[in-house]
């Protein structure tokens, strides 16, 4: 448990740090605004002492007169200081969040590729994000430091007043205070059972409202008449999750229970010694009236103090989850080489091994391949035979556990990482296109060489749809971004990715099935265009329609990840192997 | 959130109690108090009106920062984000959109600073007038210390009450705004009304249905999109008789999925109708129509429970754990769902349980078969697989084709891999039924697209683009020879 709280504790110091980094005007205001928010009650508390006992002593007028200007004066101008600071403060809590955001998308955007594929740190990324805003950790942690903050000042000013009072309460009160520690230990041992045992529910309810309110499982829904399958399994959840909030809430309420007795006991001895110090002439009314204020407040601080402290090592837990992730090291890659000079493209794999990060089987076994200056290779295989994993070698997103890819004779990994991403234009299965504008998606930050937009979108076979746009080349994309955005079909979207590649004019083409949606019309007038728009470029054609790649110089195939067949169509429609099955696979239909 | 109804007269209750203590002792400062509560209530309102009306600036900005961060956020764009070297770019487009949303954060605060002021001000006013009232008459013997006590903590305790109430009563505002959405939900009609007397399906539903006893036809079918004015079928005539076995191919866009849709009833059509043995399908009982269709769908959706449950679900709760395995051995996954800890109940998906299994492209596609099976529908639907290697797709085909028996069966795709062994090919091109016969008949229906279909069968790559380029060809012969083409090569 001290362990546990030590980590706790310093996942919030490092948050802290890291919140100064980002904006570092936080952290100063938050402290003015817990010192003005601890000052104002105090106001209020003294004053009417005075007050009381003016007007039961001597009764100034001018004394008087004084007391009631501190008074309301004061609180007009802590009530204004107060407004100013906490404008400011929300104010640059939103510039923390954004900064924060933007610091974990920078976090992932720059993560070494393979941790992408990797379901565990996906796992590690859903976990820290989703407790972050679930706790709204984000601005509820310094939120919560503010109010302990704030909650100490008080009590410290607050246990002032009773010394100078009666110094002989010091005692009672920090007896006290131990009795309040003890029980904070038992409540705070429970609450946090109860915010780690919540959290799976939580995951579970997330996919049952989303099961429910997603119009993607309409059709299985009817036609397999899910709905009562579907209905009873949430009743079934809620009816076992309430079980468990029954017992955990129970439990809390003892201690609550437990914790509201002792406050109100603490709250009836102070009345009491109250009293009688008045009765036996010890304490004047005044002092009595800000006396009990003062009691009052010290409970209803200690309490809230308590339940800070709680929120606060809660937070601290849930940012353990956060601080694993963000501390997941980047190995990188990539000397300072540029591209700048590379006008053809050699590739040689030269003897390359390769597994995927915690699997035991090779992706890759022992490849070697040679494409030469202009040519024009087509890999084929089953799923799974690790034709994609080659591409994504060759593009640098994972690295080779054995052997060497050559680009021109250089190692590819000698090339600095944006450089070398300029020397090839790849159309991934799942390529994305962005929800911004044609020319955006085709050009991005870069600025548009509007006319061989044109001549891309052309290429692709898409310019005229285009042109018929509202807005052209400027029109936005799907609705997400821009609700003017237009919303093109499968074969459209996959016309624009094949223009984007063109755009990039990079002396290396990929295509790594990229038709998959289209028919095969025109993923064939598609492949013959590129053939053509291509020409003298190293072009990888990777498909499942045999067919389209026969134009092709070479066919690989591979098969469980080794290059098993490499020559023409027709040397290897002759050989009768792994090649010869699959074309006949297709083409017997047509025999 | 429904217990902020039952607050709110519980504060008024204390801030009326308030209020009558205080008018107790003066009347006039009561009567300030109430003005006092309209004022800073108006202005709050004022201010709530002020951040209404920059909600929809507020969140068109929101919506493209959303974006921009799911985009950052979501691994998947991982690999556009490095080939295209986009960090800086898309970290820059985000903060550009979070800064004006500061903007109008910063001036939607000023205007609650306006407010928090003009509440300061009146709490000024209320509180010297008070202290000084109470002082005189306390000086002027009129008040008791126990009373002048009693009326400094009433109107500390009234400052507490009425911020309470006022901030209430702007939530119940806020509150009664997202109920009155909520019901426009609620109330949305829904437009596929159910016959008024509903006819039975012919031969009750699915079980003890003899294998072949639906016929389906379109009669003059149109259908648009409602409020769309272009029409994706128009004047569409097809009919599907007892046991045939039907492959629905066309291009993307040719309206092969909303021609199932139709099919199915999940829409329906626009004009004309559709007749399932001679009655109309808009007479049927929706739930029971339903009952007469095992359908794979394009886009796998397996729930994230039990194998088992995701087979059985049409039955409910009451799954027929023989016939899953059955179904499960018949789709061809005996071997995987026998290696896994937990057999058929292992959960699917990771969410639910921790031990759940994520199942390969292919199995998810015969885990839906298994499904379809097990539902036992009189008509089957298989929509397009996903890409499959030409092995995988073959096997899924031919199982597939071997598991339908003599049922109705449909399928839809673009590829003709599946039209060997259906009775009839519809060919669909923009909003249309172009051709229909079976894929002799298709073929011979034009000898030049045989001729091309042959001809390309037998001459290697380089040369067949020539082909395309043949006048005369019209665009849907092209598009067999192509299909075939491609294809078969």
């Amino acid at each position: 448990m001290a362990l546990k709280e030590n980590k706790s504790l310093s996942a919030i110091w490092h948050f802290l740090k890291l919140a100064d980094r980002l904006h570092s005007g936080y952290i100063p205001l938050a402290i003015m605004s817990a010192a003005a928010g601890s000052i104002t009650p105090f106001l209020s508390i003294i004053t009417t002492r005075y007050l009381i006992n003016e007007l039961t002593g001597a009764k100034r007028m001018e004394q008087l007169i004084l007391y009631i200007s501190i008074l309301v004066v004061g609180n007009a101008v802590m009530g204004a200081v107060n407004s100013i600071i906490w404008k400011k403060l929300q104010i640059s809590g939103e510039k923390l969040a954004d900064g924060f955001e933007l610091h974990v998308g920078n976090h992932i955007i720059h993560m070494d590729f393979e941790k992408l594929e990797d379901a565990k740190i996906l796992d590690k990324k859903e976990k820290a994000l989703y407790n972050i805003r679930l706790h709204d950790a984000l601005l509820g942690g310094p939120k919560t430091m503010v109010d302990i903050v704030q909650l100490i000042f008080t009590l410290i000013g607050v246990i002032g007043i009773i010394v100078i009072l009666s110094p002989a309460l010091v005692a009672a009160l920090l007896l006290l205070t131990l009795v309040n520690a003890f029980l904070y230990k038992q409540i705070q041992a429970v609450k946090l059972r109860f915010y780690q045992d919540i959290a799976v529910y939580n995951r579970q309810f997330m996919y049952f409202q989303g099961l429910t309110q997603d119009f993607k499982n309409a059709k299985d829904v009817r036609i397999y008449k899910m709905s009562e399958y579907i209905l009873s399994r949430i009743h079934q959840y809620y009816h076992s999750v309430n079980k468990i909030f029954h017992k955990m809430f129970l439990q809390q309420r003892r201690h609550d229970g437990f914790l509201a007795i002792n406050i109100q006991a603490q709250t009836l001895a102070a009345y009491a010694f109250a009293a009688w110090s008045v009765l036996h002439g010890a304490l004047r009314i005044g002092d009595f009236a800000m006396y009990l204020s003062a009691a009052n407040q010290f409970s209803s601080t200690a309490m809230q103090l308590m339940t800070k402290l709680v929120d606060l090592q809660m937070l601290g837990n849930v940012l353990q989850d956060y601080i694993a992730f963000e501390q997941l090291p980047n190995v990188g890659s990539g000397g300072g080489k540029t591209s700048a000079d590379v006008h053809s493209a050699e590739i040689e794999f030269r003897n390359v091994w390769f597994r995927y990060p915690n699997t035991e089987a090779y992706a890759l076994k022992d490849i070697s391949l040679t494409i030469k200056n202009g040519e024009k290779l087509s890999i084929v295989g089953r799923n799974g035979s690790g034709k994609t994993t080659f591409i994504k070698l060759l593009c640098r997103l994972y690295q080779p556990e054995k052997g060497c890819i050559l680009f021109n004779g250089v190692d590819i990994n000698e090339f600095e990482e944006t450089e070398y991403s300029k020397l090839l234009s790849v159309i991934f299965q799942d390529y994305k296109i962005f929800s911004f504008s044609v020319r955006e998606n085709l050009a991005y930050n870069e600025i548009a060489d509007e006319n061989r937009i044109r001549a891309s979108l052309e290429q692709a076979g898409i310019l005229r749809k285009i042109e018929e746009l509202p807005l052209d080349i400027d029109t936005p994309l799907y609705k997400n971004f821009d609700r003017n955005g237009v919303e093109l079909s499968g074969g459209e979207m996959q016309k624009i990715a094949i223009a984007r590649t063109l755009y990039k004019n990079a002396p290396l083409v990929v295509l790594d099935e990229p038709t998959a949606s289209l028919d095969p019309y025109s993923e064939y007038e598609v492949y013959s265009r590129l053939n053509r728009m291509t020409d003298r470029k190293n072009t990888i054609y990777i498909s499942h329609r045999l067919s389209s790649c026969r134009f092709c110089d070479v066919i690989a195939v591979f098969d469980n990840g080794e290059l098993v067949e490499y020559g023409d169509h027709e040397q290897l429609v002759g050989n009768g192997k792994l090649y010869a099955e699959m074309w006949q696979a297709q083409a017997r239909y047509y025999q | 959130m429904l217990h902020k109804w039952f607050e709110t007269p519980g504060m008024v209750i204390a801030l009326c109690g308030y209020i009558t203590i205080i008018s107790r002792l003066n009347v006039l400062i009561s009567a300030y108090l109430i003005c006092a509560v309209g004022i800073h209530y108006a202005f709050l309102l004022a201010g709530k009106r002020y951040e209404h009306s920059k909600r929809d600036e507020l969140a068109g900005n929101e919506r493209r920062s959303k974006y921009l961060y799911d985009i950052m956020y979501d691994f998947s764009y991982g690999k556009e984000i490095r080939l295209y070297a986009l960090s800086e770019w898309l970290g820059s487009q985000f903060m550009l959109y979070r800064d004006k949303i500061r903007t109008i954060k910063k001036s939607i605060k000023n205007y609650e600073m306006l407010v928090a002021w003009i509440d300061i001000l009146l709490s000024f006013i209320r509180e010297g007038i008070v202290y000084a009232y109470l002082v005189f008459m306390v000086l002027e013997g009129d008040m008791t210390i126990a009373d002048f006590t009693m009326y400094v903590a009433t109107i500390a305790g009234f400052r507490g009450a009425f911020e309470r109430t006022i901030r209430q009563l702007a939530d119940m505002h806020g509150l009664s705004m997202q109920i009155s959405d909520y019901q426009s939900f609620m109330l949305w009609p829904d437009e596929m009304a159910e016959a008024e007397k509903p006819v039975p399906v012919p031969d009750g539903p699915y079980g003890n249905v003899s294998a072949n006893s639906y016929e389906f036809e379109f009669r003059n079918v149109s259908w648009k999109y409602p409020g769309s004015n272009h029409y994706v079928f128009r004047n569409l005539n097809l009919t599907i008789s007892k046991g045939q076995k039907l492959a629905i191919v066309g291009n993307n866009g040719a309206g092969k999925s909303t021609f199932i849709k139709l099919l199915l009833r999940l829409y329906d059509v626009t004009e004309g109708e559709i007749l399932c043995n001679g009655i109309n399908i808009r007479q049927f009982e929706r739930r029971q129509y339903y009952d007469i269709f095992s359908a794979v769908f394009q886009e796998i959706l397996p729930l994230g429970f039990s194998v088992a449950d995701n087979i059985g679900v049409s039955d409910g709760l009451q799954i027929d754990r023989q016939r899953v395995n059955s179904c499960i051995q018949r789709a061809g996954l005996s071997d995987k769902i026998n290696g896994l800890k937990y057999g058929a109940d292992t959960c699917v998906l990771k969410i639910i349980d921790d031990e759940g299994i994520e199942f390969s492209g292919g199995e998810k596609q015969k885990l839906m078969i298994a499904r379809a099976l097990y539902k036992n529908g009189a008509v089957m639907v298989l929509d397009e697989p996903a890409a499959l290697d030409p092995l995988a797709e073959r096997e899924i085909y031919e199982k597939f084709n071997g598991l339908t028996e003599n049922k109705t069966t449909i399928y839809v795709s673009h590829r003709l891999a599946s039209t060997r062994f259906c009775d009839a090919i519809a060919l669909f091109e923009n909003g249309g039924l172009v051709e229909y016969g079976t894929h002799e008949e298709l073929m011979e229906l034009d000898k030049k697209m045989r001729k091309c279909f042959i001809f390309r069968r037998h001459i290697t790559g380089r040369k067949v683009s020539g082909c395309e380029k043949e006048d005369g060809i019209k665009r849907k012969q092209e598009f067999i020879g192509n299909m075939a083409f491609s294809q078969a090569g």
